[in-house]
């Protein structure tokens, strides 16, 4: 069985019930029109970013249903990332960022913390400079300010 | 598209990716530019504790005081972890912000004598509601710290606290702590370890225990010894000493009648997972030459037998973990209270001291046998080990003093 889906710029996906249902929020959809071949829209998703989310769900069209593990520390998790994960999120930093809006919209939580934790890894082990340069930010304390800032935080800082 | 970065992202999602990152990876963002410092900041100062190592926290939040960060950004400290000692028990207070309204969890390791009084205003500054208070004090070349005036102060938090935790050098009388478990009443865990090597801790009373009302009726994990029980049950030579220079004096039946209205109260701790009465010691940490095992046991505790009422207990199916070190339990029948756990306790792994039932039945002249263990346990503290404890039954596992907390 398959379902339409319908992006925001109007481009329809054909693509199999089973890879559609995860996610949380079109499953609840189709359950709650019942047996329907009604395309369904998705005005949040553009196509480009929709295409990236099916391949997604294609891929892990099998996998179990995540159990999260809440007493763990999300620190230490975040450089278990499947490899096909992480070729799947080397994408340009915008798109990175629809993806994970378009995760958490449709409600796909795995895919949401793949995403998080790219966004996470891209910052760790960076100097401030590094983070800046990564993420395309200008600089806009004076040296007071930053030092001011270093000397109030000292505490968190790896020693 | 519109162009995304991460400051675009709803904060729940960027909460998301802040929580992925450690301290000083946070205060690193921090510093990127102001409108990142603005998002970072807070989350930054949510967790004031660094959990990694011992060196890192002692250089932590002692500095963050003395350069006036805490009086900025203290109020957005949700869980503080505070390592300090007298000397900066005062600083620490000067720099604080006037209320802690997000704190809910605290935990304090290394305070001393002299510091009781801070310890309270402390307290009275977690406007908020503490859910989790934490004292961990060690200080020995401070002294000891005097934890019943505390207690008061710990008591307003009753309508949130659910984890009270004490151990170290403290000392604490049976009454402050008595009226913590007449008080608190979303209580979840409740731990008063004491250190009998050292002779500090706190311990209840039963006789306090039998007048009043405990109301933490969801507690989960109950850690504390009990005492004052006369135990005329014991009658082996303790130490080389007729029994009774060591054994609480009673009759029989004050002993049974006292030991029944305890249980009794435990009982009502029907979602109880870990149970200790007693508490293994780490021999390594003193430098002692010998010590006697006798000189380390409880003798006026409950007996854990069925004849003293055992069977009350019987309710507590939760139960994952008992601690039964260096209490002196009801060893004559103990084979049959092995048995009984097994059965009522399905889950429960039983932890205990030597004498042990097997060694005591291997021969009848159960004294001589004692003393030879006592011989072991100084070669277990030779080698710098947790001295002999074992398992009562099957697995096995001996599980450390409180390395799961």
């Amino acid at each position: 069985m398959t379902v339409i889906l319908v992006s925001s710029d109007n481009q329809d996906f054909k693509v199999d019930k089973e890879v559609a249902e995860r996610s949380i929020l079109i499953k609840n959809m189709l359950e709650d029109v019942g047996e329907s071949d009604s395309p369904i829209p998705l005005p949040n998703v553009t196509s480009a970013v929709l295409t990236k989310v099916i391949e997604y769900c294609e891929h892990h069209r099998n996998d179990p249903v995540q159990v999260p593990e809440e007493t763990d520390d999300p620190r230490k998790r975040s450089n278990d990332i499947e490899e096909w994960d992480m070729k799947f999120m080397q994408v340009d930093q915008e798109m990175l960022f629809e993806i994970i809006l378009a995760a958490n919209y449709l409600d796909i939580k795995p895919l949401l913390d793949v995403g998080c934790k790219t966004v996470a890894n891209i910052i760790k082990g960076k100097t401030p400079e590094e983070i800046r340069k990564a993420f395309n930010i200008v600089n806009d304390f004076t040296p007071e300010e930053e030092a001011q800032i270093k000397k109030e935080n000292e505490w968190a800082e790896d020693r | 598209m519109d162009n995304t970065s991460l400051l675009d992202l709803p904060p729940e999602m960027r909460s998301m990716v802040m929580s992925l990152l450690y301290p000083h990876e946070l205060a690193a963002c921090t510093l990127v530019s102001r409108t990142w410092n603005k998002v970072f900041t807070p989350f930054l100062w949510r967790q004031v504790e660094d959990p990694v190592q011992e060196r890192r926290r002692m250089g932590g939040v002692d500095r963050a005081a003395i350069e006036g960060g805490l009086k900025r950004y203290g109020a957005f400290i949700q869980s503080l972890r505070l390592v300090t000692d007298m000397l900066y028990m005062d600083k620490f207070l000067e720099m604080c912000p006037p209320t802690f309204p997000l704190l809910t969890s605290l935990w304090i390791d290394s305070l001393s004598t002299g510091d009781e009084d801070h310890l309270i205003a402390l307290l009275k500054r977690c406007t908020a509601g503490l859910k989790k208070v934490v004292y961990c004090l060690r200080g020995e070349k401070w002294g000891c710290f005097e934890f019943d005036t505390a207690a008061s102060a710990l008591i307003e938090h009753a309508d949130t606290l659910e984890v009270f935790r004490l151990e170290g050098d403290y000392v604490c009388g049976a009454k402050p702590i008595n009226r913590l478990l007449c008080s608190l009443h979303n209580l979840k865990e409740f731990c008063i370890l004491s250190d009998r090597l050292r002779g500090r801790g706190g311990a209840l009373d039963a006789r306090e225990i039998v007048k009043s009302d405990w109301i933490c009726s969801n507690l989960e994990v109950f850690r504390c010894e009990i005492n004052y029980i006369p135990r005329p049950d014991i009658t082996r030579k303790i130490a080389g000493q007729p029994a009774y220079k060591w054994v609480k004096r009673g009759t029989r039946q004050e002993s049974m009648d006292l030991q029944r209205q305890i249980y009794a109260k435990l009982a009502k701790f029907t979602k109880l997972r870990k149970l200790s009465l007693g508490f293994p010691v780490n021999l390594s940490a003193r430098r002692r030459r010998y010590v006697r095992l006798d000189d380390l046991m409880q003798f006026d505790c409950l007996a854990m037998t069925l004849e003293s009422g055992l069977d009350l207990l019987k309710d507590l199916k939760e139960l994952e973990e008992v601690e039964l070190y260096l209490l002196d339990f009801g060893i004559r029948s103990y084979a049959e209270e092995v048995e009984w756990m097994k059965t009522n306790w399905p889950k429960a792994i039983v932890g205990r001291t030597y004498p042990s039932p097997e060694q005591e039945s291997d021969d009848t002249d159960s004294e001589d046998d004692l003393y030879e263990e006592t011989g072991n346990f100084d070669d277990d503290f030779a080698s710098g080990s947790v001295y002999s404890s074992d398992s009562v039954y099957s697995s096995g596992s001996v599980y450390g003093s409180d390395s799961d907390y």
